[in-house]
C-alpha cells in the first residue's frame, strides 16, 4: 500500500512493511506461495514456467535466490519469469530461504494410477498437433547428447547423475526438464541471463550457450531429461501411494 | 498502430482464421459436430431458479460431492448441490473465499506475489474497489438471476460516459478531447463522406429518387450536416458555454478525419461499450462486487474449508480421492464427485492420475495477464469536470481511468486509474513495484485532468492477477503463443475437451473453460453445465 505525501506530488512506501498474505505465512514458515508456481511437491509446472526444484542441492537454490534478491539474476527486461522470481525472493527472509531448502529436500511425492479408462476414452479425441523430429529417434539423440555432455559440460557439471560441483556453482542438470533446459539456454545464449558482471558463472554460461547450436541443445535436452536420470536423489524417489479409494477417512471432518 | 488499442488480428494468423470460421458460423458448426460425437455435455442455459436437478434419493446415488476452489462456479456448484441435500465439502487453498471476485476496502488483503498489499482507503462504504468483476451487463442474466433471488442490492454501473476523455500523444495536441465530440465528429466527418460517395456509387440496386432523398436525409441527420451537406461542428458535441440563459457556443469541431483518425482510440476503445458484454445498462452490488460471494457464503450449511491445499487428484470409477494439506496437517477425503475450478494452468503442478491427453490440455493453458490501479481521490474534481462515471482512455499501457457509479456528491472517491489488457504492458507493469505502478497511473491521469489528479491522489493499490496468489492468472486459456500471450482464440475443441468430465466424476468449472472469459457469466455456465450433466448421468440412473 502506498500513501502520499499531503499536498505534494510524491508518494513513499508505508514506514514498516506490514506481513500480510504470502510474507505472513512465509515468516510462519508456511512455503505454500513457493509451491503454487513450483508444484505441490516442487515437480515444476511448465504452465507456470517453474522448473522442478527437487533435484537441486541447498547451496544452489540458496545462491540462486541470492542473485534474485541482488539482482543479478532475473532482472533483464525480458526474463517475464525471472521478474516474479525476482519479486518474491526480494521478500524472502534468510529463514525463510533456509526454511524452504529444508522442505524442498523433506518433501514426498506420491504415485497415482493412471486413469487408464479415462486415458482410453480421451485418446480419441486428442487432436495431436504433430510429432516433434526428436521423438523418432530419441535413442541417438541420446547418445549424441552423451557425447557433447561429456565434451562440454562435465568439467564444470560434474557426472550426470551427480550433486554438480559447489566450487563452480554447477548445479546438477541431469533429470532437468527438457523445456527447462532449452529456456535457460536460449536465455545464456541472448545475455537474458548471466548479464550482470558480479555474474562470473553466468557469464561463462553465456560463452558456452553461444557455442551450442540448436542440434546440440536438442541431443543435450533430450538426453538431460532421460528417464535414466529421474529419480536421481534417493529423496525425490516414490515413497508413497495415496491409499485405495473406500479405506480412508477424512480427518478434517 | 499501437498494439493495445486492436485485438491483435492480423490477417492469416490462426486467431484471424478461427474469428472468420466464426463469423461464417465455425464455432457452431464445431459444437453441433462435438455434441453429435458426445464430446459435450447438454448444455444448460438455464438460470438457478430453473436448474434441474434432484435430491440423491436411492441407494446408489452419490452424495458425497468435493468442490476444488472457491470461487463463483465453485460456489455455486457447493450451493445448488447442498439445497438438494448432497453433503459437499468446498476446499479453498488461499485464506480468502471469492477467486477473482476481491473488492478490496479499508483492511483488505491484496496477496500478489512480490507485492503483498494492505488496502488503506478511508473506511467508508462507497470507497471500494473491484480488483476482479467490476460489471454486470445486463445480459448476464445467470448472474443477476442469483441477484435477484438473494436480494442482493444493486445499483447502475455507468460503463459509456461520453463526456469523459481521449487522450494521447500527437492527437488534439496532446490535449484531452471529450468522448462525446470525438464521436459527434467522427459521424460529421464520415458521413460528408458518404454524401460525397453516394453520387458516385454504383450500387447493386439503384435507388429511386424517394429512396435517395431519404437516404440523403439520413445520412444528414446521422452527421448533423448542414444544408450543404458539410459537417460545421454539432450540439451532440457539447457547448464550450452557454446553453441555458444565454444561447450555447458549440465546441468547434476538429480538423477533419485525418486528425481523427491519429488516435488509437477510434480504432478498438470507440466502439469498446458497443461489444457484446461491454453494452448498457450494466449493474453493480451496491457496495462492492463481492456482495455476491457473501450471499453465496452465508447460504452455504458446511463452510468453506479455505487455507487447503489440495496435492493429489485420483479419479476412479467409484469416486475422487483428494489429497490436501492444511495448518493441521495432511489429509485425505474420499468424494463420489469432484467440481474443480482452480485455474487449468496450476493443476499439473499437483499430482493427478488424469489420462495423458487431458494432461496434455492442461499443459497447454496458460494464465491471462491483467493488471488494474485502484486510487482514492480526496475530492471528486470529475463530477466538477461533469463526469459521473464512465471511462476515459488514454494511450499509455495503464490504458483506462473508470470514475466511481457509486457514491455521487459524496467525500472522497476510487478511481480506477489504471486496467492492463495487453500482453507485453502487463509485464512491463507487474514488473514495476506497487509505488512505480501508481506512480505511471498518477502520470496517465495528469494528461487527462491537468492539475488535480495528482493533486488529489491519497492511497492507492494494484493488483497484477498473473502474479496472484493461488490464482497466476486472470482466468486461464490457450495461447497460440505463450510469449505473445495471443488469448481470445475460442480454443473450442480444447474447452469441450477439458470439459467431459473424467470418468464421469471430475468435473472441471470456470469461465476458463467458458466462451465468456474473465467475465461471472461465464463461471456460472460452466458450474450449471456441469450440474445439468451430473444430473443427466449420475442423478438420473440412481433413483
Amino acid at each position: 500500500m502506498v500513501r502520499a505525501d499531503h499536498g505534494t506530488s510524491g508518494t513513499k512506501p508505508a514506514p514498516e512493511q506490514e506481513l500480510v498474505g504470502q510474507t505472513k505465512a512465509l515468516a510462519r514458515g508456511d512455503y505454500t506461495s513457493c509451491r503454487v508456481c513450483h508444484g505441490v511437491f516442487y515437480q515444476g509446472n511448465q504452465g507456470v514456467d517453474a522448473p522442478a526444484l527437487t533435484r537441486l542441492p541447498a547451496w544452489y537454490v540458496r545462491h540462486q535466490l541470492m542473485g534474485w534478491q541482488k539482482g543479478w539474476r532475473g532482472q533483464h527486461a525480458e526474463d517475464i519469469p525471472g521478474h516474479v522470481m525476482s519479486a518474491i525472493a526480494k521478500l524472502m527472509t534468510s529463514d525463510a530461504i533456509e526454511g524452504v531448502i529444508q522442505e524442498i529436500q523433506r518433501i514426498d511425492r506420491p504415485t497415482l494410477t493412471p486413469a487408464k479408462e479415462a486415458g482410453a476414452q480421451a485418446q480419441q479425441f486428442l487432436v495431436e498437433k504433430g510429432t516433434r523430429a526428436g521423438d523418432l529417434d530419441k535413442q541417438l539423440l541420446v547418445k549424441k547428447g552423451e557425447v557433447v555432455y561429456k565434451e562440454r559440460c562435465l568439467m564444470c557439471h560434474g557426472p550426470v547423475g551427480g550433486e554438480g560441483r559447489e566450487a563452480m556453482k554447477a548445479p546438477p542438470i541431469g533429470g532437468m526438464e527438457a523445456w527447462y533446459f532449452k529456456e535457460q539456454m536460449m536465455k545464456f545464449a541472448r545475455g537474458v541471463r548471466g548479464y550482470h558482471p558480479i555474474d562470473a558463472y553466468g557469464q561463462q554460461m553465456v560463452s558456452v550457450a553461444r557455442t551450442l547450436d540448436e542440434d546440440s541443445l536438442n541431443e543435450l535436452s533430450t538426453y538431460l531429461s532421460h528417464p535414466l536420470w529421474g529419480p536421481t536423489l534417493e529423496k525425490d524417489r516414490p515413497k508413497k501411494r495415496v491409499t485405495k479409494p473406500g479405506n480412508s477417512k477424512d480427518p478434517l471432518n | 498502430m499501437n498494439s493495445r488499442w486492436s485485438p491483435h488480428l492480423s490477417p492469416g494468423t490462426r486467431r484471424w482464421l478461427l474469428l472468420r470460421a466464426g463469423i461464417a458460423g465455425g464455432s457452431a458448426i464445431v459444437y453441433g459436430l462435438a455434441s453429435q460425437l458426445g464430446w459435450v455435455p447438454e448444455v444448460s442455459a438455464q438460470p438457478s431458479s430453473s436448474l434441474k436437478l434432484s435430491s440423491p434419493s436411492g441407494p446408489t446415488c452419490p452424495r458425497k460431492i468435493v468442490v476444488i476452489g472457491a470461487g463463483l462456479s465453485g460456489l455455486v456448484v457447493a450451493y445448488e448441490l447442498e439445497q438438494r441435500g448432497y453433503e459437499v465439502t468446498v476446499l479453498e487453498a488461499s485464506d480468502r473465499v471469492g477467486g477473482r471476485n476481491l473488492t478490496a476496502r479499508r483492511g483488505s488483503v491484496i496477496d500478489e506475489l512480490g507485492s503483498p498489499q494492505r488496502c488503506a482507503f478511508d473506511d467508508k462504504p462507497h470507497l471500494y474497489f473491484n480488483c476482479g468483476p467490476a460489471r454486470i451487463p445486463g445480459t448476464h442474466q445467470r448472474v443477476l438471476q442469483y441477484c435477484r433471488a438473494f436480494r442482493i442490492p444493486l445499483e447502475t454501473f455507468i460503463n459509456d460516459n461520453p463526456n469523459a476523455y481521449v487522450q494521447s500523444e500527437g492527437f488534439n495536441n496532446g490535449e484531452p478531447m471529450r468522448r462525446r465530440q470525438y464521436l459527434a465528429d467522427t459521424k460529421g466527418f464520415l458521413a460528408e463522406l458518404a454524401f460525397k460517395g453516394l453520387g458516385q456509387s454504383r450500387l447493386e440496386e439503384p435507388l429511386s429518387e424517394e429512396d435517395h432523398h431519404r437516404l440523403k436525409a439520413f445520412v444528414q441527420q446521422y452527421g448533423d450536416l448542414d444544408a450543404n451537406m458539410r459537417y460545421r461542428g454539432t450540439d451532440r458535441a457539447g457547448f464550450i458555454r452557454g446553453g441555458v440563459v444565454q444561447p450555447g457556443v458549440r465546441n468547434h469541431p476538429s480538423a477533419g478525419i485525418r486528425e481523427l483518425i491519429n488516435t488509437p482510440y477510434g480504432y478498438f476503445p470507440m466502439h469498446f461499450s458497443e461489444t457484446e458484454s461491454q453494452f448498457p445498462a450494466m449493474m453493480q452490488p451496491v457496495g462492492g462486487m463481492d456482495r455476491i460471494i457473501d450471499a453465496f457464503v452465508a447460504r452455504l450449511k458446511r463452510p468453506v474449508r479455505t487455507g487447503t491445499v489440495v496435492r493429489g487428484i485420483q479419479v476412479a470409477a467409484d469416486g475422487v480421492q483428494i489429497q490436501m494439506v492444511n495448518k493441521q496437517g495432511s489429509a485425505q477425503l474420499q468424494a463420489d464427485i469432484c467440481f474443480s475450478c482452480m485455474p487449468g494452468h496450476l493443476v499439473n503442478g499437483l499430482e493427478h492420475n488424469f489420462p495423458e491427453t487431458y494432461r496434455k490440455l492442461l499443459g497447454a493453458m496458460r494464465g491471462v495477464k491483467l493488471s488494474k490501479v485502484g486510487l482514492q481521490m480526496g475530492q471528486r474534481f470529475w463530477e466538477n469536470d461533469n463526469i459521473y462515471g464512465g471511462i476515459s482512455w488514454s494511450d499509455r499501457d495503464l490504458l483506462q481511468i473508470w470514475y466511481p457509479s457509486q457514491g455521487t456528491h459524496g467525500e472522497k472517491g476510487i478511481l480506477l486509474g489504471g486496467y492492463v489488457f495487453d500482453h507485453h504492458a502487463n509485464e512491463r507493469v507487474a514488473n514495476m513495484s506497487v509505488t512505480k505502478r501508481i506512480e505511471h497511473a498518477l502520470d496517465m491521469g495528469e494528461a487527462i485532468h491537468p492539475g488535480r489528479y495528482r493533486r488529489h491522489f491519497e492511497v492507492g493499490l494494484s493488483v497484477a492477477w498473473h502474479r496472484y496468489n493461488h490464482l497466476l492468472g486472470c482466468g486461464s486459456g490457450f495461447p497460440e503463443d505463450p510469449k505473445e500471450g495471443s488469448f481470445g482464440v475460442e480454443a473450442a475443441e480444447e474447452k469441450f475437451q477439458l470439459r467431459r468430465p473424467i470418468l464421469g466424476r471430475y468435473y472441471m468449472i470456470g469461465d476458463q473453460v467458458s466462451f465468456l472469459h474473465g467475465w461471472q457469466e461465464g463461471a456460472i455456465g460452466t458450474a450449471h453445465e456441469a450440474l445439468s450433466h451430473f444430473q443427466n448421468h449420475q442423478v438420473k440412473s440412481c433413483a
